[in-house]
């Protein structure tokens, strides 16, 4: 019993660690710009596939070529802004179908350009094996990876309640209008969102690249994730996240190790759905990202 | 952004314009055929190429169909070659299934294995086999098709799958991995993950059928493991399709003692997180084995990046593969020269249209009818795969127009990658694999995970 308790109390913090490295980014974005960005997904494919570009296409050092890619997220992310979202602002469905084109558009040139069959593989594990603690055994490179989520969560939130780049976001996301009258460039703070955003979820996916497989498809499986957490925590408020990824965290370590692991991801949409029905804004919905 | 619901909907009406716009396009009006076009035989690939493995199984047909285009065809006649996108979807593959046989006069269609798509099929194909009789081939493994071949043969008489059913696949081929776990490893303790998906629903549950060649029964893979192996089953557990997070799974068969896993996979399970996962977790000691997915590809070492060392699979993708026949090495090759990796189904694809040119020559004509006849009769000896009693398709018994399952060629992946073929060959000589086969099997070269570890 003892076993079980130690593994749901360790595996609570290494997913929940995990889904809110995988939703940050996300966050920001919904919390920022207000918009539901059907293209994040691509942003993972984009720091995985384009630091193999650089590593073995090009023929980079493998850390430049992790630098370039992050180069590479950051365009993207601005193009998107410049060419995608600034033009359908107004324009809901169209920015929608927009991004989720872009997403698919990605996704097809990287599952032309490298099938699965070309075996990509980031070497980018920093603790090898598994790490005990006390009955329970997490891998090493999860345990690395939570931290530095955990640690990335606390630079944007020093970010935002510390710097001028970061009250100005807040102030954007709170009330857009209100910004505007005092003379804020919300174009170049979106831009400024954008980039920031884009790279949790790029260091999070060569993070784990050890630990799961790369293959042109898995933007999908993150990005739900990251809707789940960002929906249950309340779309856009950063608090809401860092609880919506604990909560979904502990629901999977529990089901897993108690119950049955094929019910984990029907258990928290289950208690999504649930918490919605009550609190349709989600756990912390507020008017501003913190 | 208030408006989740609606938005989600948006992005599922966006995704479903995007991919249901690629449904094929409407007959184009026919020229009369000209008298050497009518002279083809044309064979229909129905797969997804997205997929490297469908895309895998569509070439190494082409492959077949070339080879015997440049053999001098079927009876003097070319074979044509058209391949139809499924996109894997339903409502797809039956439309690309109705363009081949209806308008470009496919005698022969292949389609890709996936269950839900040939159990479409072969109902759509009953209602158009009178006016347009052809044979369809599938490697689905769900049951269902079996039996409607069984009870209703004149409706579903066109279909074959090249590959056994549920229950005969789900224990005949494991009994290999069984076997090797009980005598090599010395396993009393086994983890069964197995996937969640209809071919696997015998093996999970049980399952009985009746049909006019009697009742058959299969147990739940955990209740044979026990009686026929004495080994304990610690732990079960059910792998969703697309499941990304095994560890609580793999810690669960490391905290119930388990002395082995055997992980009863297909394509949807994915095989390299599970090995990522596997290789840095609390059961990184314990023998863990797949069944069908990507580590049926040599490539799987790369894919895992070396996390699969230790791990042991089905293996038919080297160029130094124990031969089942002559041309066993010389289709791996061929196919690795066009950057394609082979699992089993692509040797069963490949082997089929050698199979089906036969047919036709015993019958010397296009008589669809008689074709079936011979295919059901028919002692099949060039399979690069299997030897002749496990693919034949005439069975009177639950494997009617199925392959029959048995012993298969494991490996275990080693230093570097390296592949060591591990099958005991005693099986191998019960199921009737020539003696060159056998020769270059050696179950004594398995290293446990923790040896490999230490040594590479």
């Amino acid at each position: 019993m003892l076993d079980v308790a130690a593994l749901i109390f360790s595996y609570t913090f290494i997913f929940g660690s995990l889904y809110l490295g995988i939703a940050l980014g996300f966050t920001i974005i919904t919390g920022v710009l207000r918009i539901f960005h059907l293209g994040y997904g691509a942003i993972f494919l984009i720091a995985a596939y384009g630091t193999w570009m650089f590593w073995k296409d090009v023929g980079f050092g493998f850390i430049e070529s992790i630098v370039l890619s992050f180069a590479l997220v950051a365009l993207f992310s601005f193009l998107i802004y410049q060419v995608v979202i600034k033009k359908f602002w107004e324009m809901e469905d169209y920015l929608l179908a927009a991004l989720i084109a872009v997403f698919i558009i990605i996704e097809e040139l990287v599952n032309y350009a490298y099938p699965e069959i070309v075996g990509v593989y980031l070497p980018t594990t920093i603790i090898e094996g598994s790490i005990s603690i006390g009955p329970a055994s997490i891998p090493g490179q999860l345990a690395a990876t939570s931290v530095i989520a955990i640690l990335m969560v606390i630079c944007y939130l020093l970010i935002f309640t510390k710097t001028k780049t970061g009250l100005i976001m807040r102030a954007i996301s709170q009330d857009i209008f209100a910004s505007q009258l005092v003379g804020v460039n919300f174009d170049r703070m979106f831009i400024v969102a954008m980039i920031l955003a884009s790279l949790p979820p790029a260091i999070i996916m060569l993070l784990i690249a050890p630990i799961w497989a790369l293959n042109p498809f898995i933007g999908w499986p993150l990005f739900t994730y990251a809707i789940v957490v960002s929906v249950l925590g309340g779309l856009g408020n950063l608090r809401g996240t860092i609880m919506a990824s604990y909560i979904i965290g502990f629901i999977h370590a529990a089901v897993g190790f108690s119950l049955d692991p094929r019910l984990m991801l029907l258990a928290s949409l289950v208690v999504v759905v649930a918490v919605l029905v009550f609190r349709p804004e989600g756990l912390a919905r507020a008017e501003t990202i913190w | 952004m208030k408006k989740i619901v609606l938005l989600l909907a948006a992005s599922v009406v966006v995704s479903i314009a995007l991919f249901g716009c690629a449904q094929p396009a409407p007959p184009e009006e026919k020229t009369p055929a000209t008298p050497a076009e009518a002279e083809k035989i044309v064979v229909c690939a129905l797969f997804d190429p997205r997929i490297p493995v469908l895309k895998a199984d569509a070439e190494a047909i082409k492959m077949a169909v070339d080879e015997i285009n440049a053999q001098g065809g079927i009876l003097g006649k070319q074979v044509e070659y058209i391949h139809e996108d499924t996109q894997r979807k339903v409502d797809v593959a039956i439309s690309a299934y109705r363009s081949a046989v209806l308008e470009k006069d496919c005698k022969i269609v292949f389609l890709e294995g996936v269950s839900e798509e040939a159990l479409a099929i072969i109902e759509e194909g009953a209602r158009i086999f009178p006016t347009k009789p052809h044979i369809v081939i599938s490697s689905q493994a769900a049951v269902g098709t079996t039996f409607k071949v069984i009870e209703d043969y004149d409706k579903y008489k066109f279909y074959f799958r090249n590959l056994p059913p549920d229950p005969e696949l789900n224990y005949k081929v494991p009994k290999t991995y069984f076997e090797f776990a009980k005598n090599v490893i010395g396993a009393k303790k086994v983890a069964l993950l197995l996937e969640d998906a209809a071919w696997t629903e015998c093996a999970r549950k049980g399952c009985v059928y009746e049909s006019k060649f009697g009742k058959f029964e299969s147990k739940p893979m955990r209740e044979w493991v026990k009686e026929e192996y004495g080994m304990e089953v610690v732990y079960e557990a059910n792998i969703a399709v697309g499941e990304k997070n095994f560890l609580p799974m793999l810690e669960e068969a490391a905290r119930n003692g388990a002395e082995y896993i055997f992980v009863l996979s297909s394509w949807y399970t994915d095989t390299i997180t599970l090995s990522k996962q596997w290789a840095s977790s609390g059961a990184k000691d314990i023998p863990i084995s797949y069944f069908g997915g990507p580590n049926q590809w040599a490539v799987f070492w790369d894919l895992t990046g070396g996390a699969a060392l230790g791990t042991f699979t089905i293996m038919y993708d080297t160029e130094d593969v124990p031969p089942v026949t002559t041309k066993t090495r010389e289709v791996v090759k061929k196919l690795h020269e066009k950057k394609l990796s082979v699992d089993m189904s692509v040797h069963y694809y490949y082997s089929e249209m050698y199979r089906v040119k036969e047919a036709i020559e015993r019958v010397g004509s296009l008589d669809i009818d008689a074709i079936i006849k011979a295919m059901e009769e028919m002692e099949f000896k060039d399979h690069t795969a299997l030897t002749p009693e496990y693919n034949y398709f005439g069975y009177k018994s639950a494997l009617f127009h199925s392959y029959s399952g048995g012993p298969v060629l494991l490996a275990q992946f080693q230093c570097d990658g390296k592949l060591v073929y591990i099958t005991p060959p005693e099986l191998l000589e019960e199921a009737g694999f020539p003696e060159e086969a056998i020769s270059q099997v050696n179950p004594d070269a398995y290293k446990s995970p923790a040896e490999l570890r230490e040594m590479c």
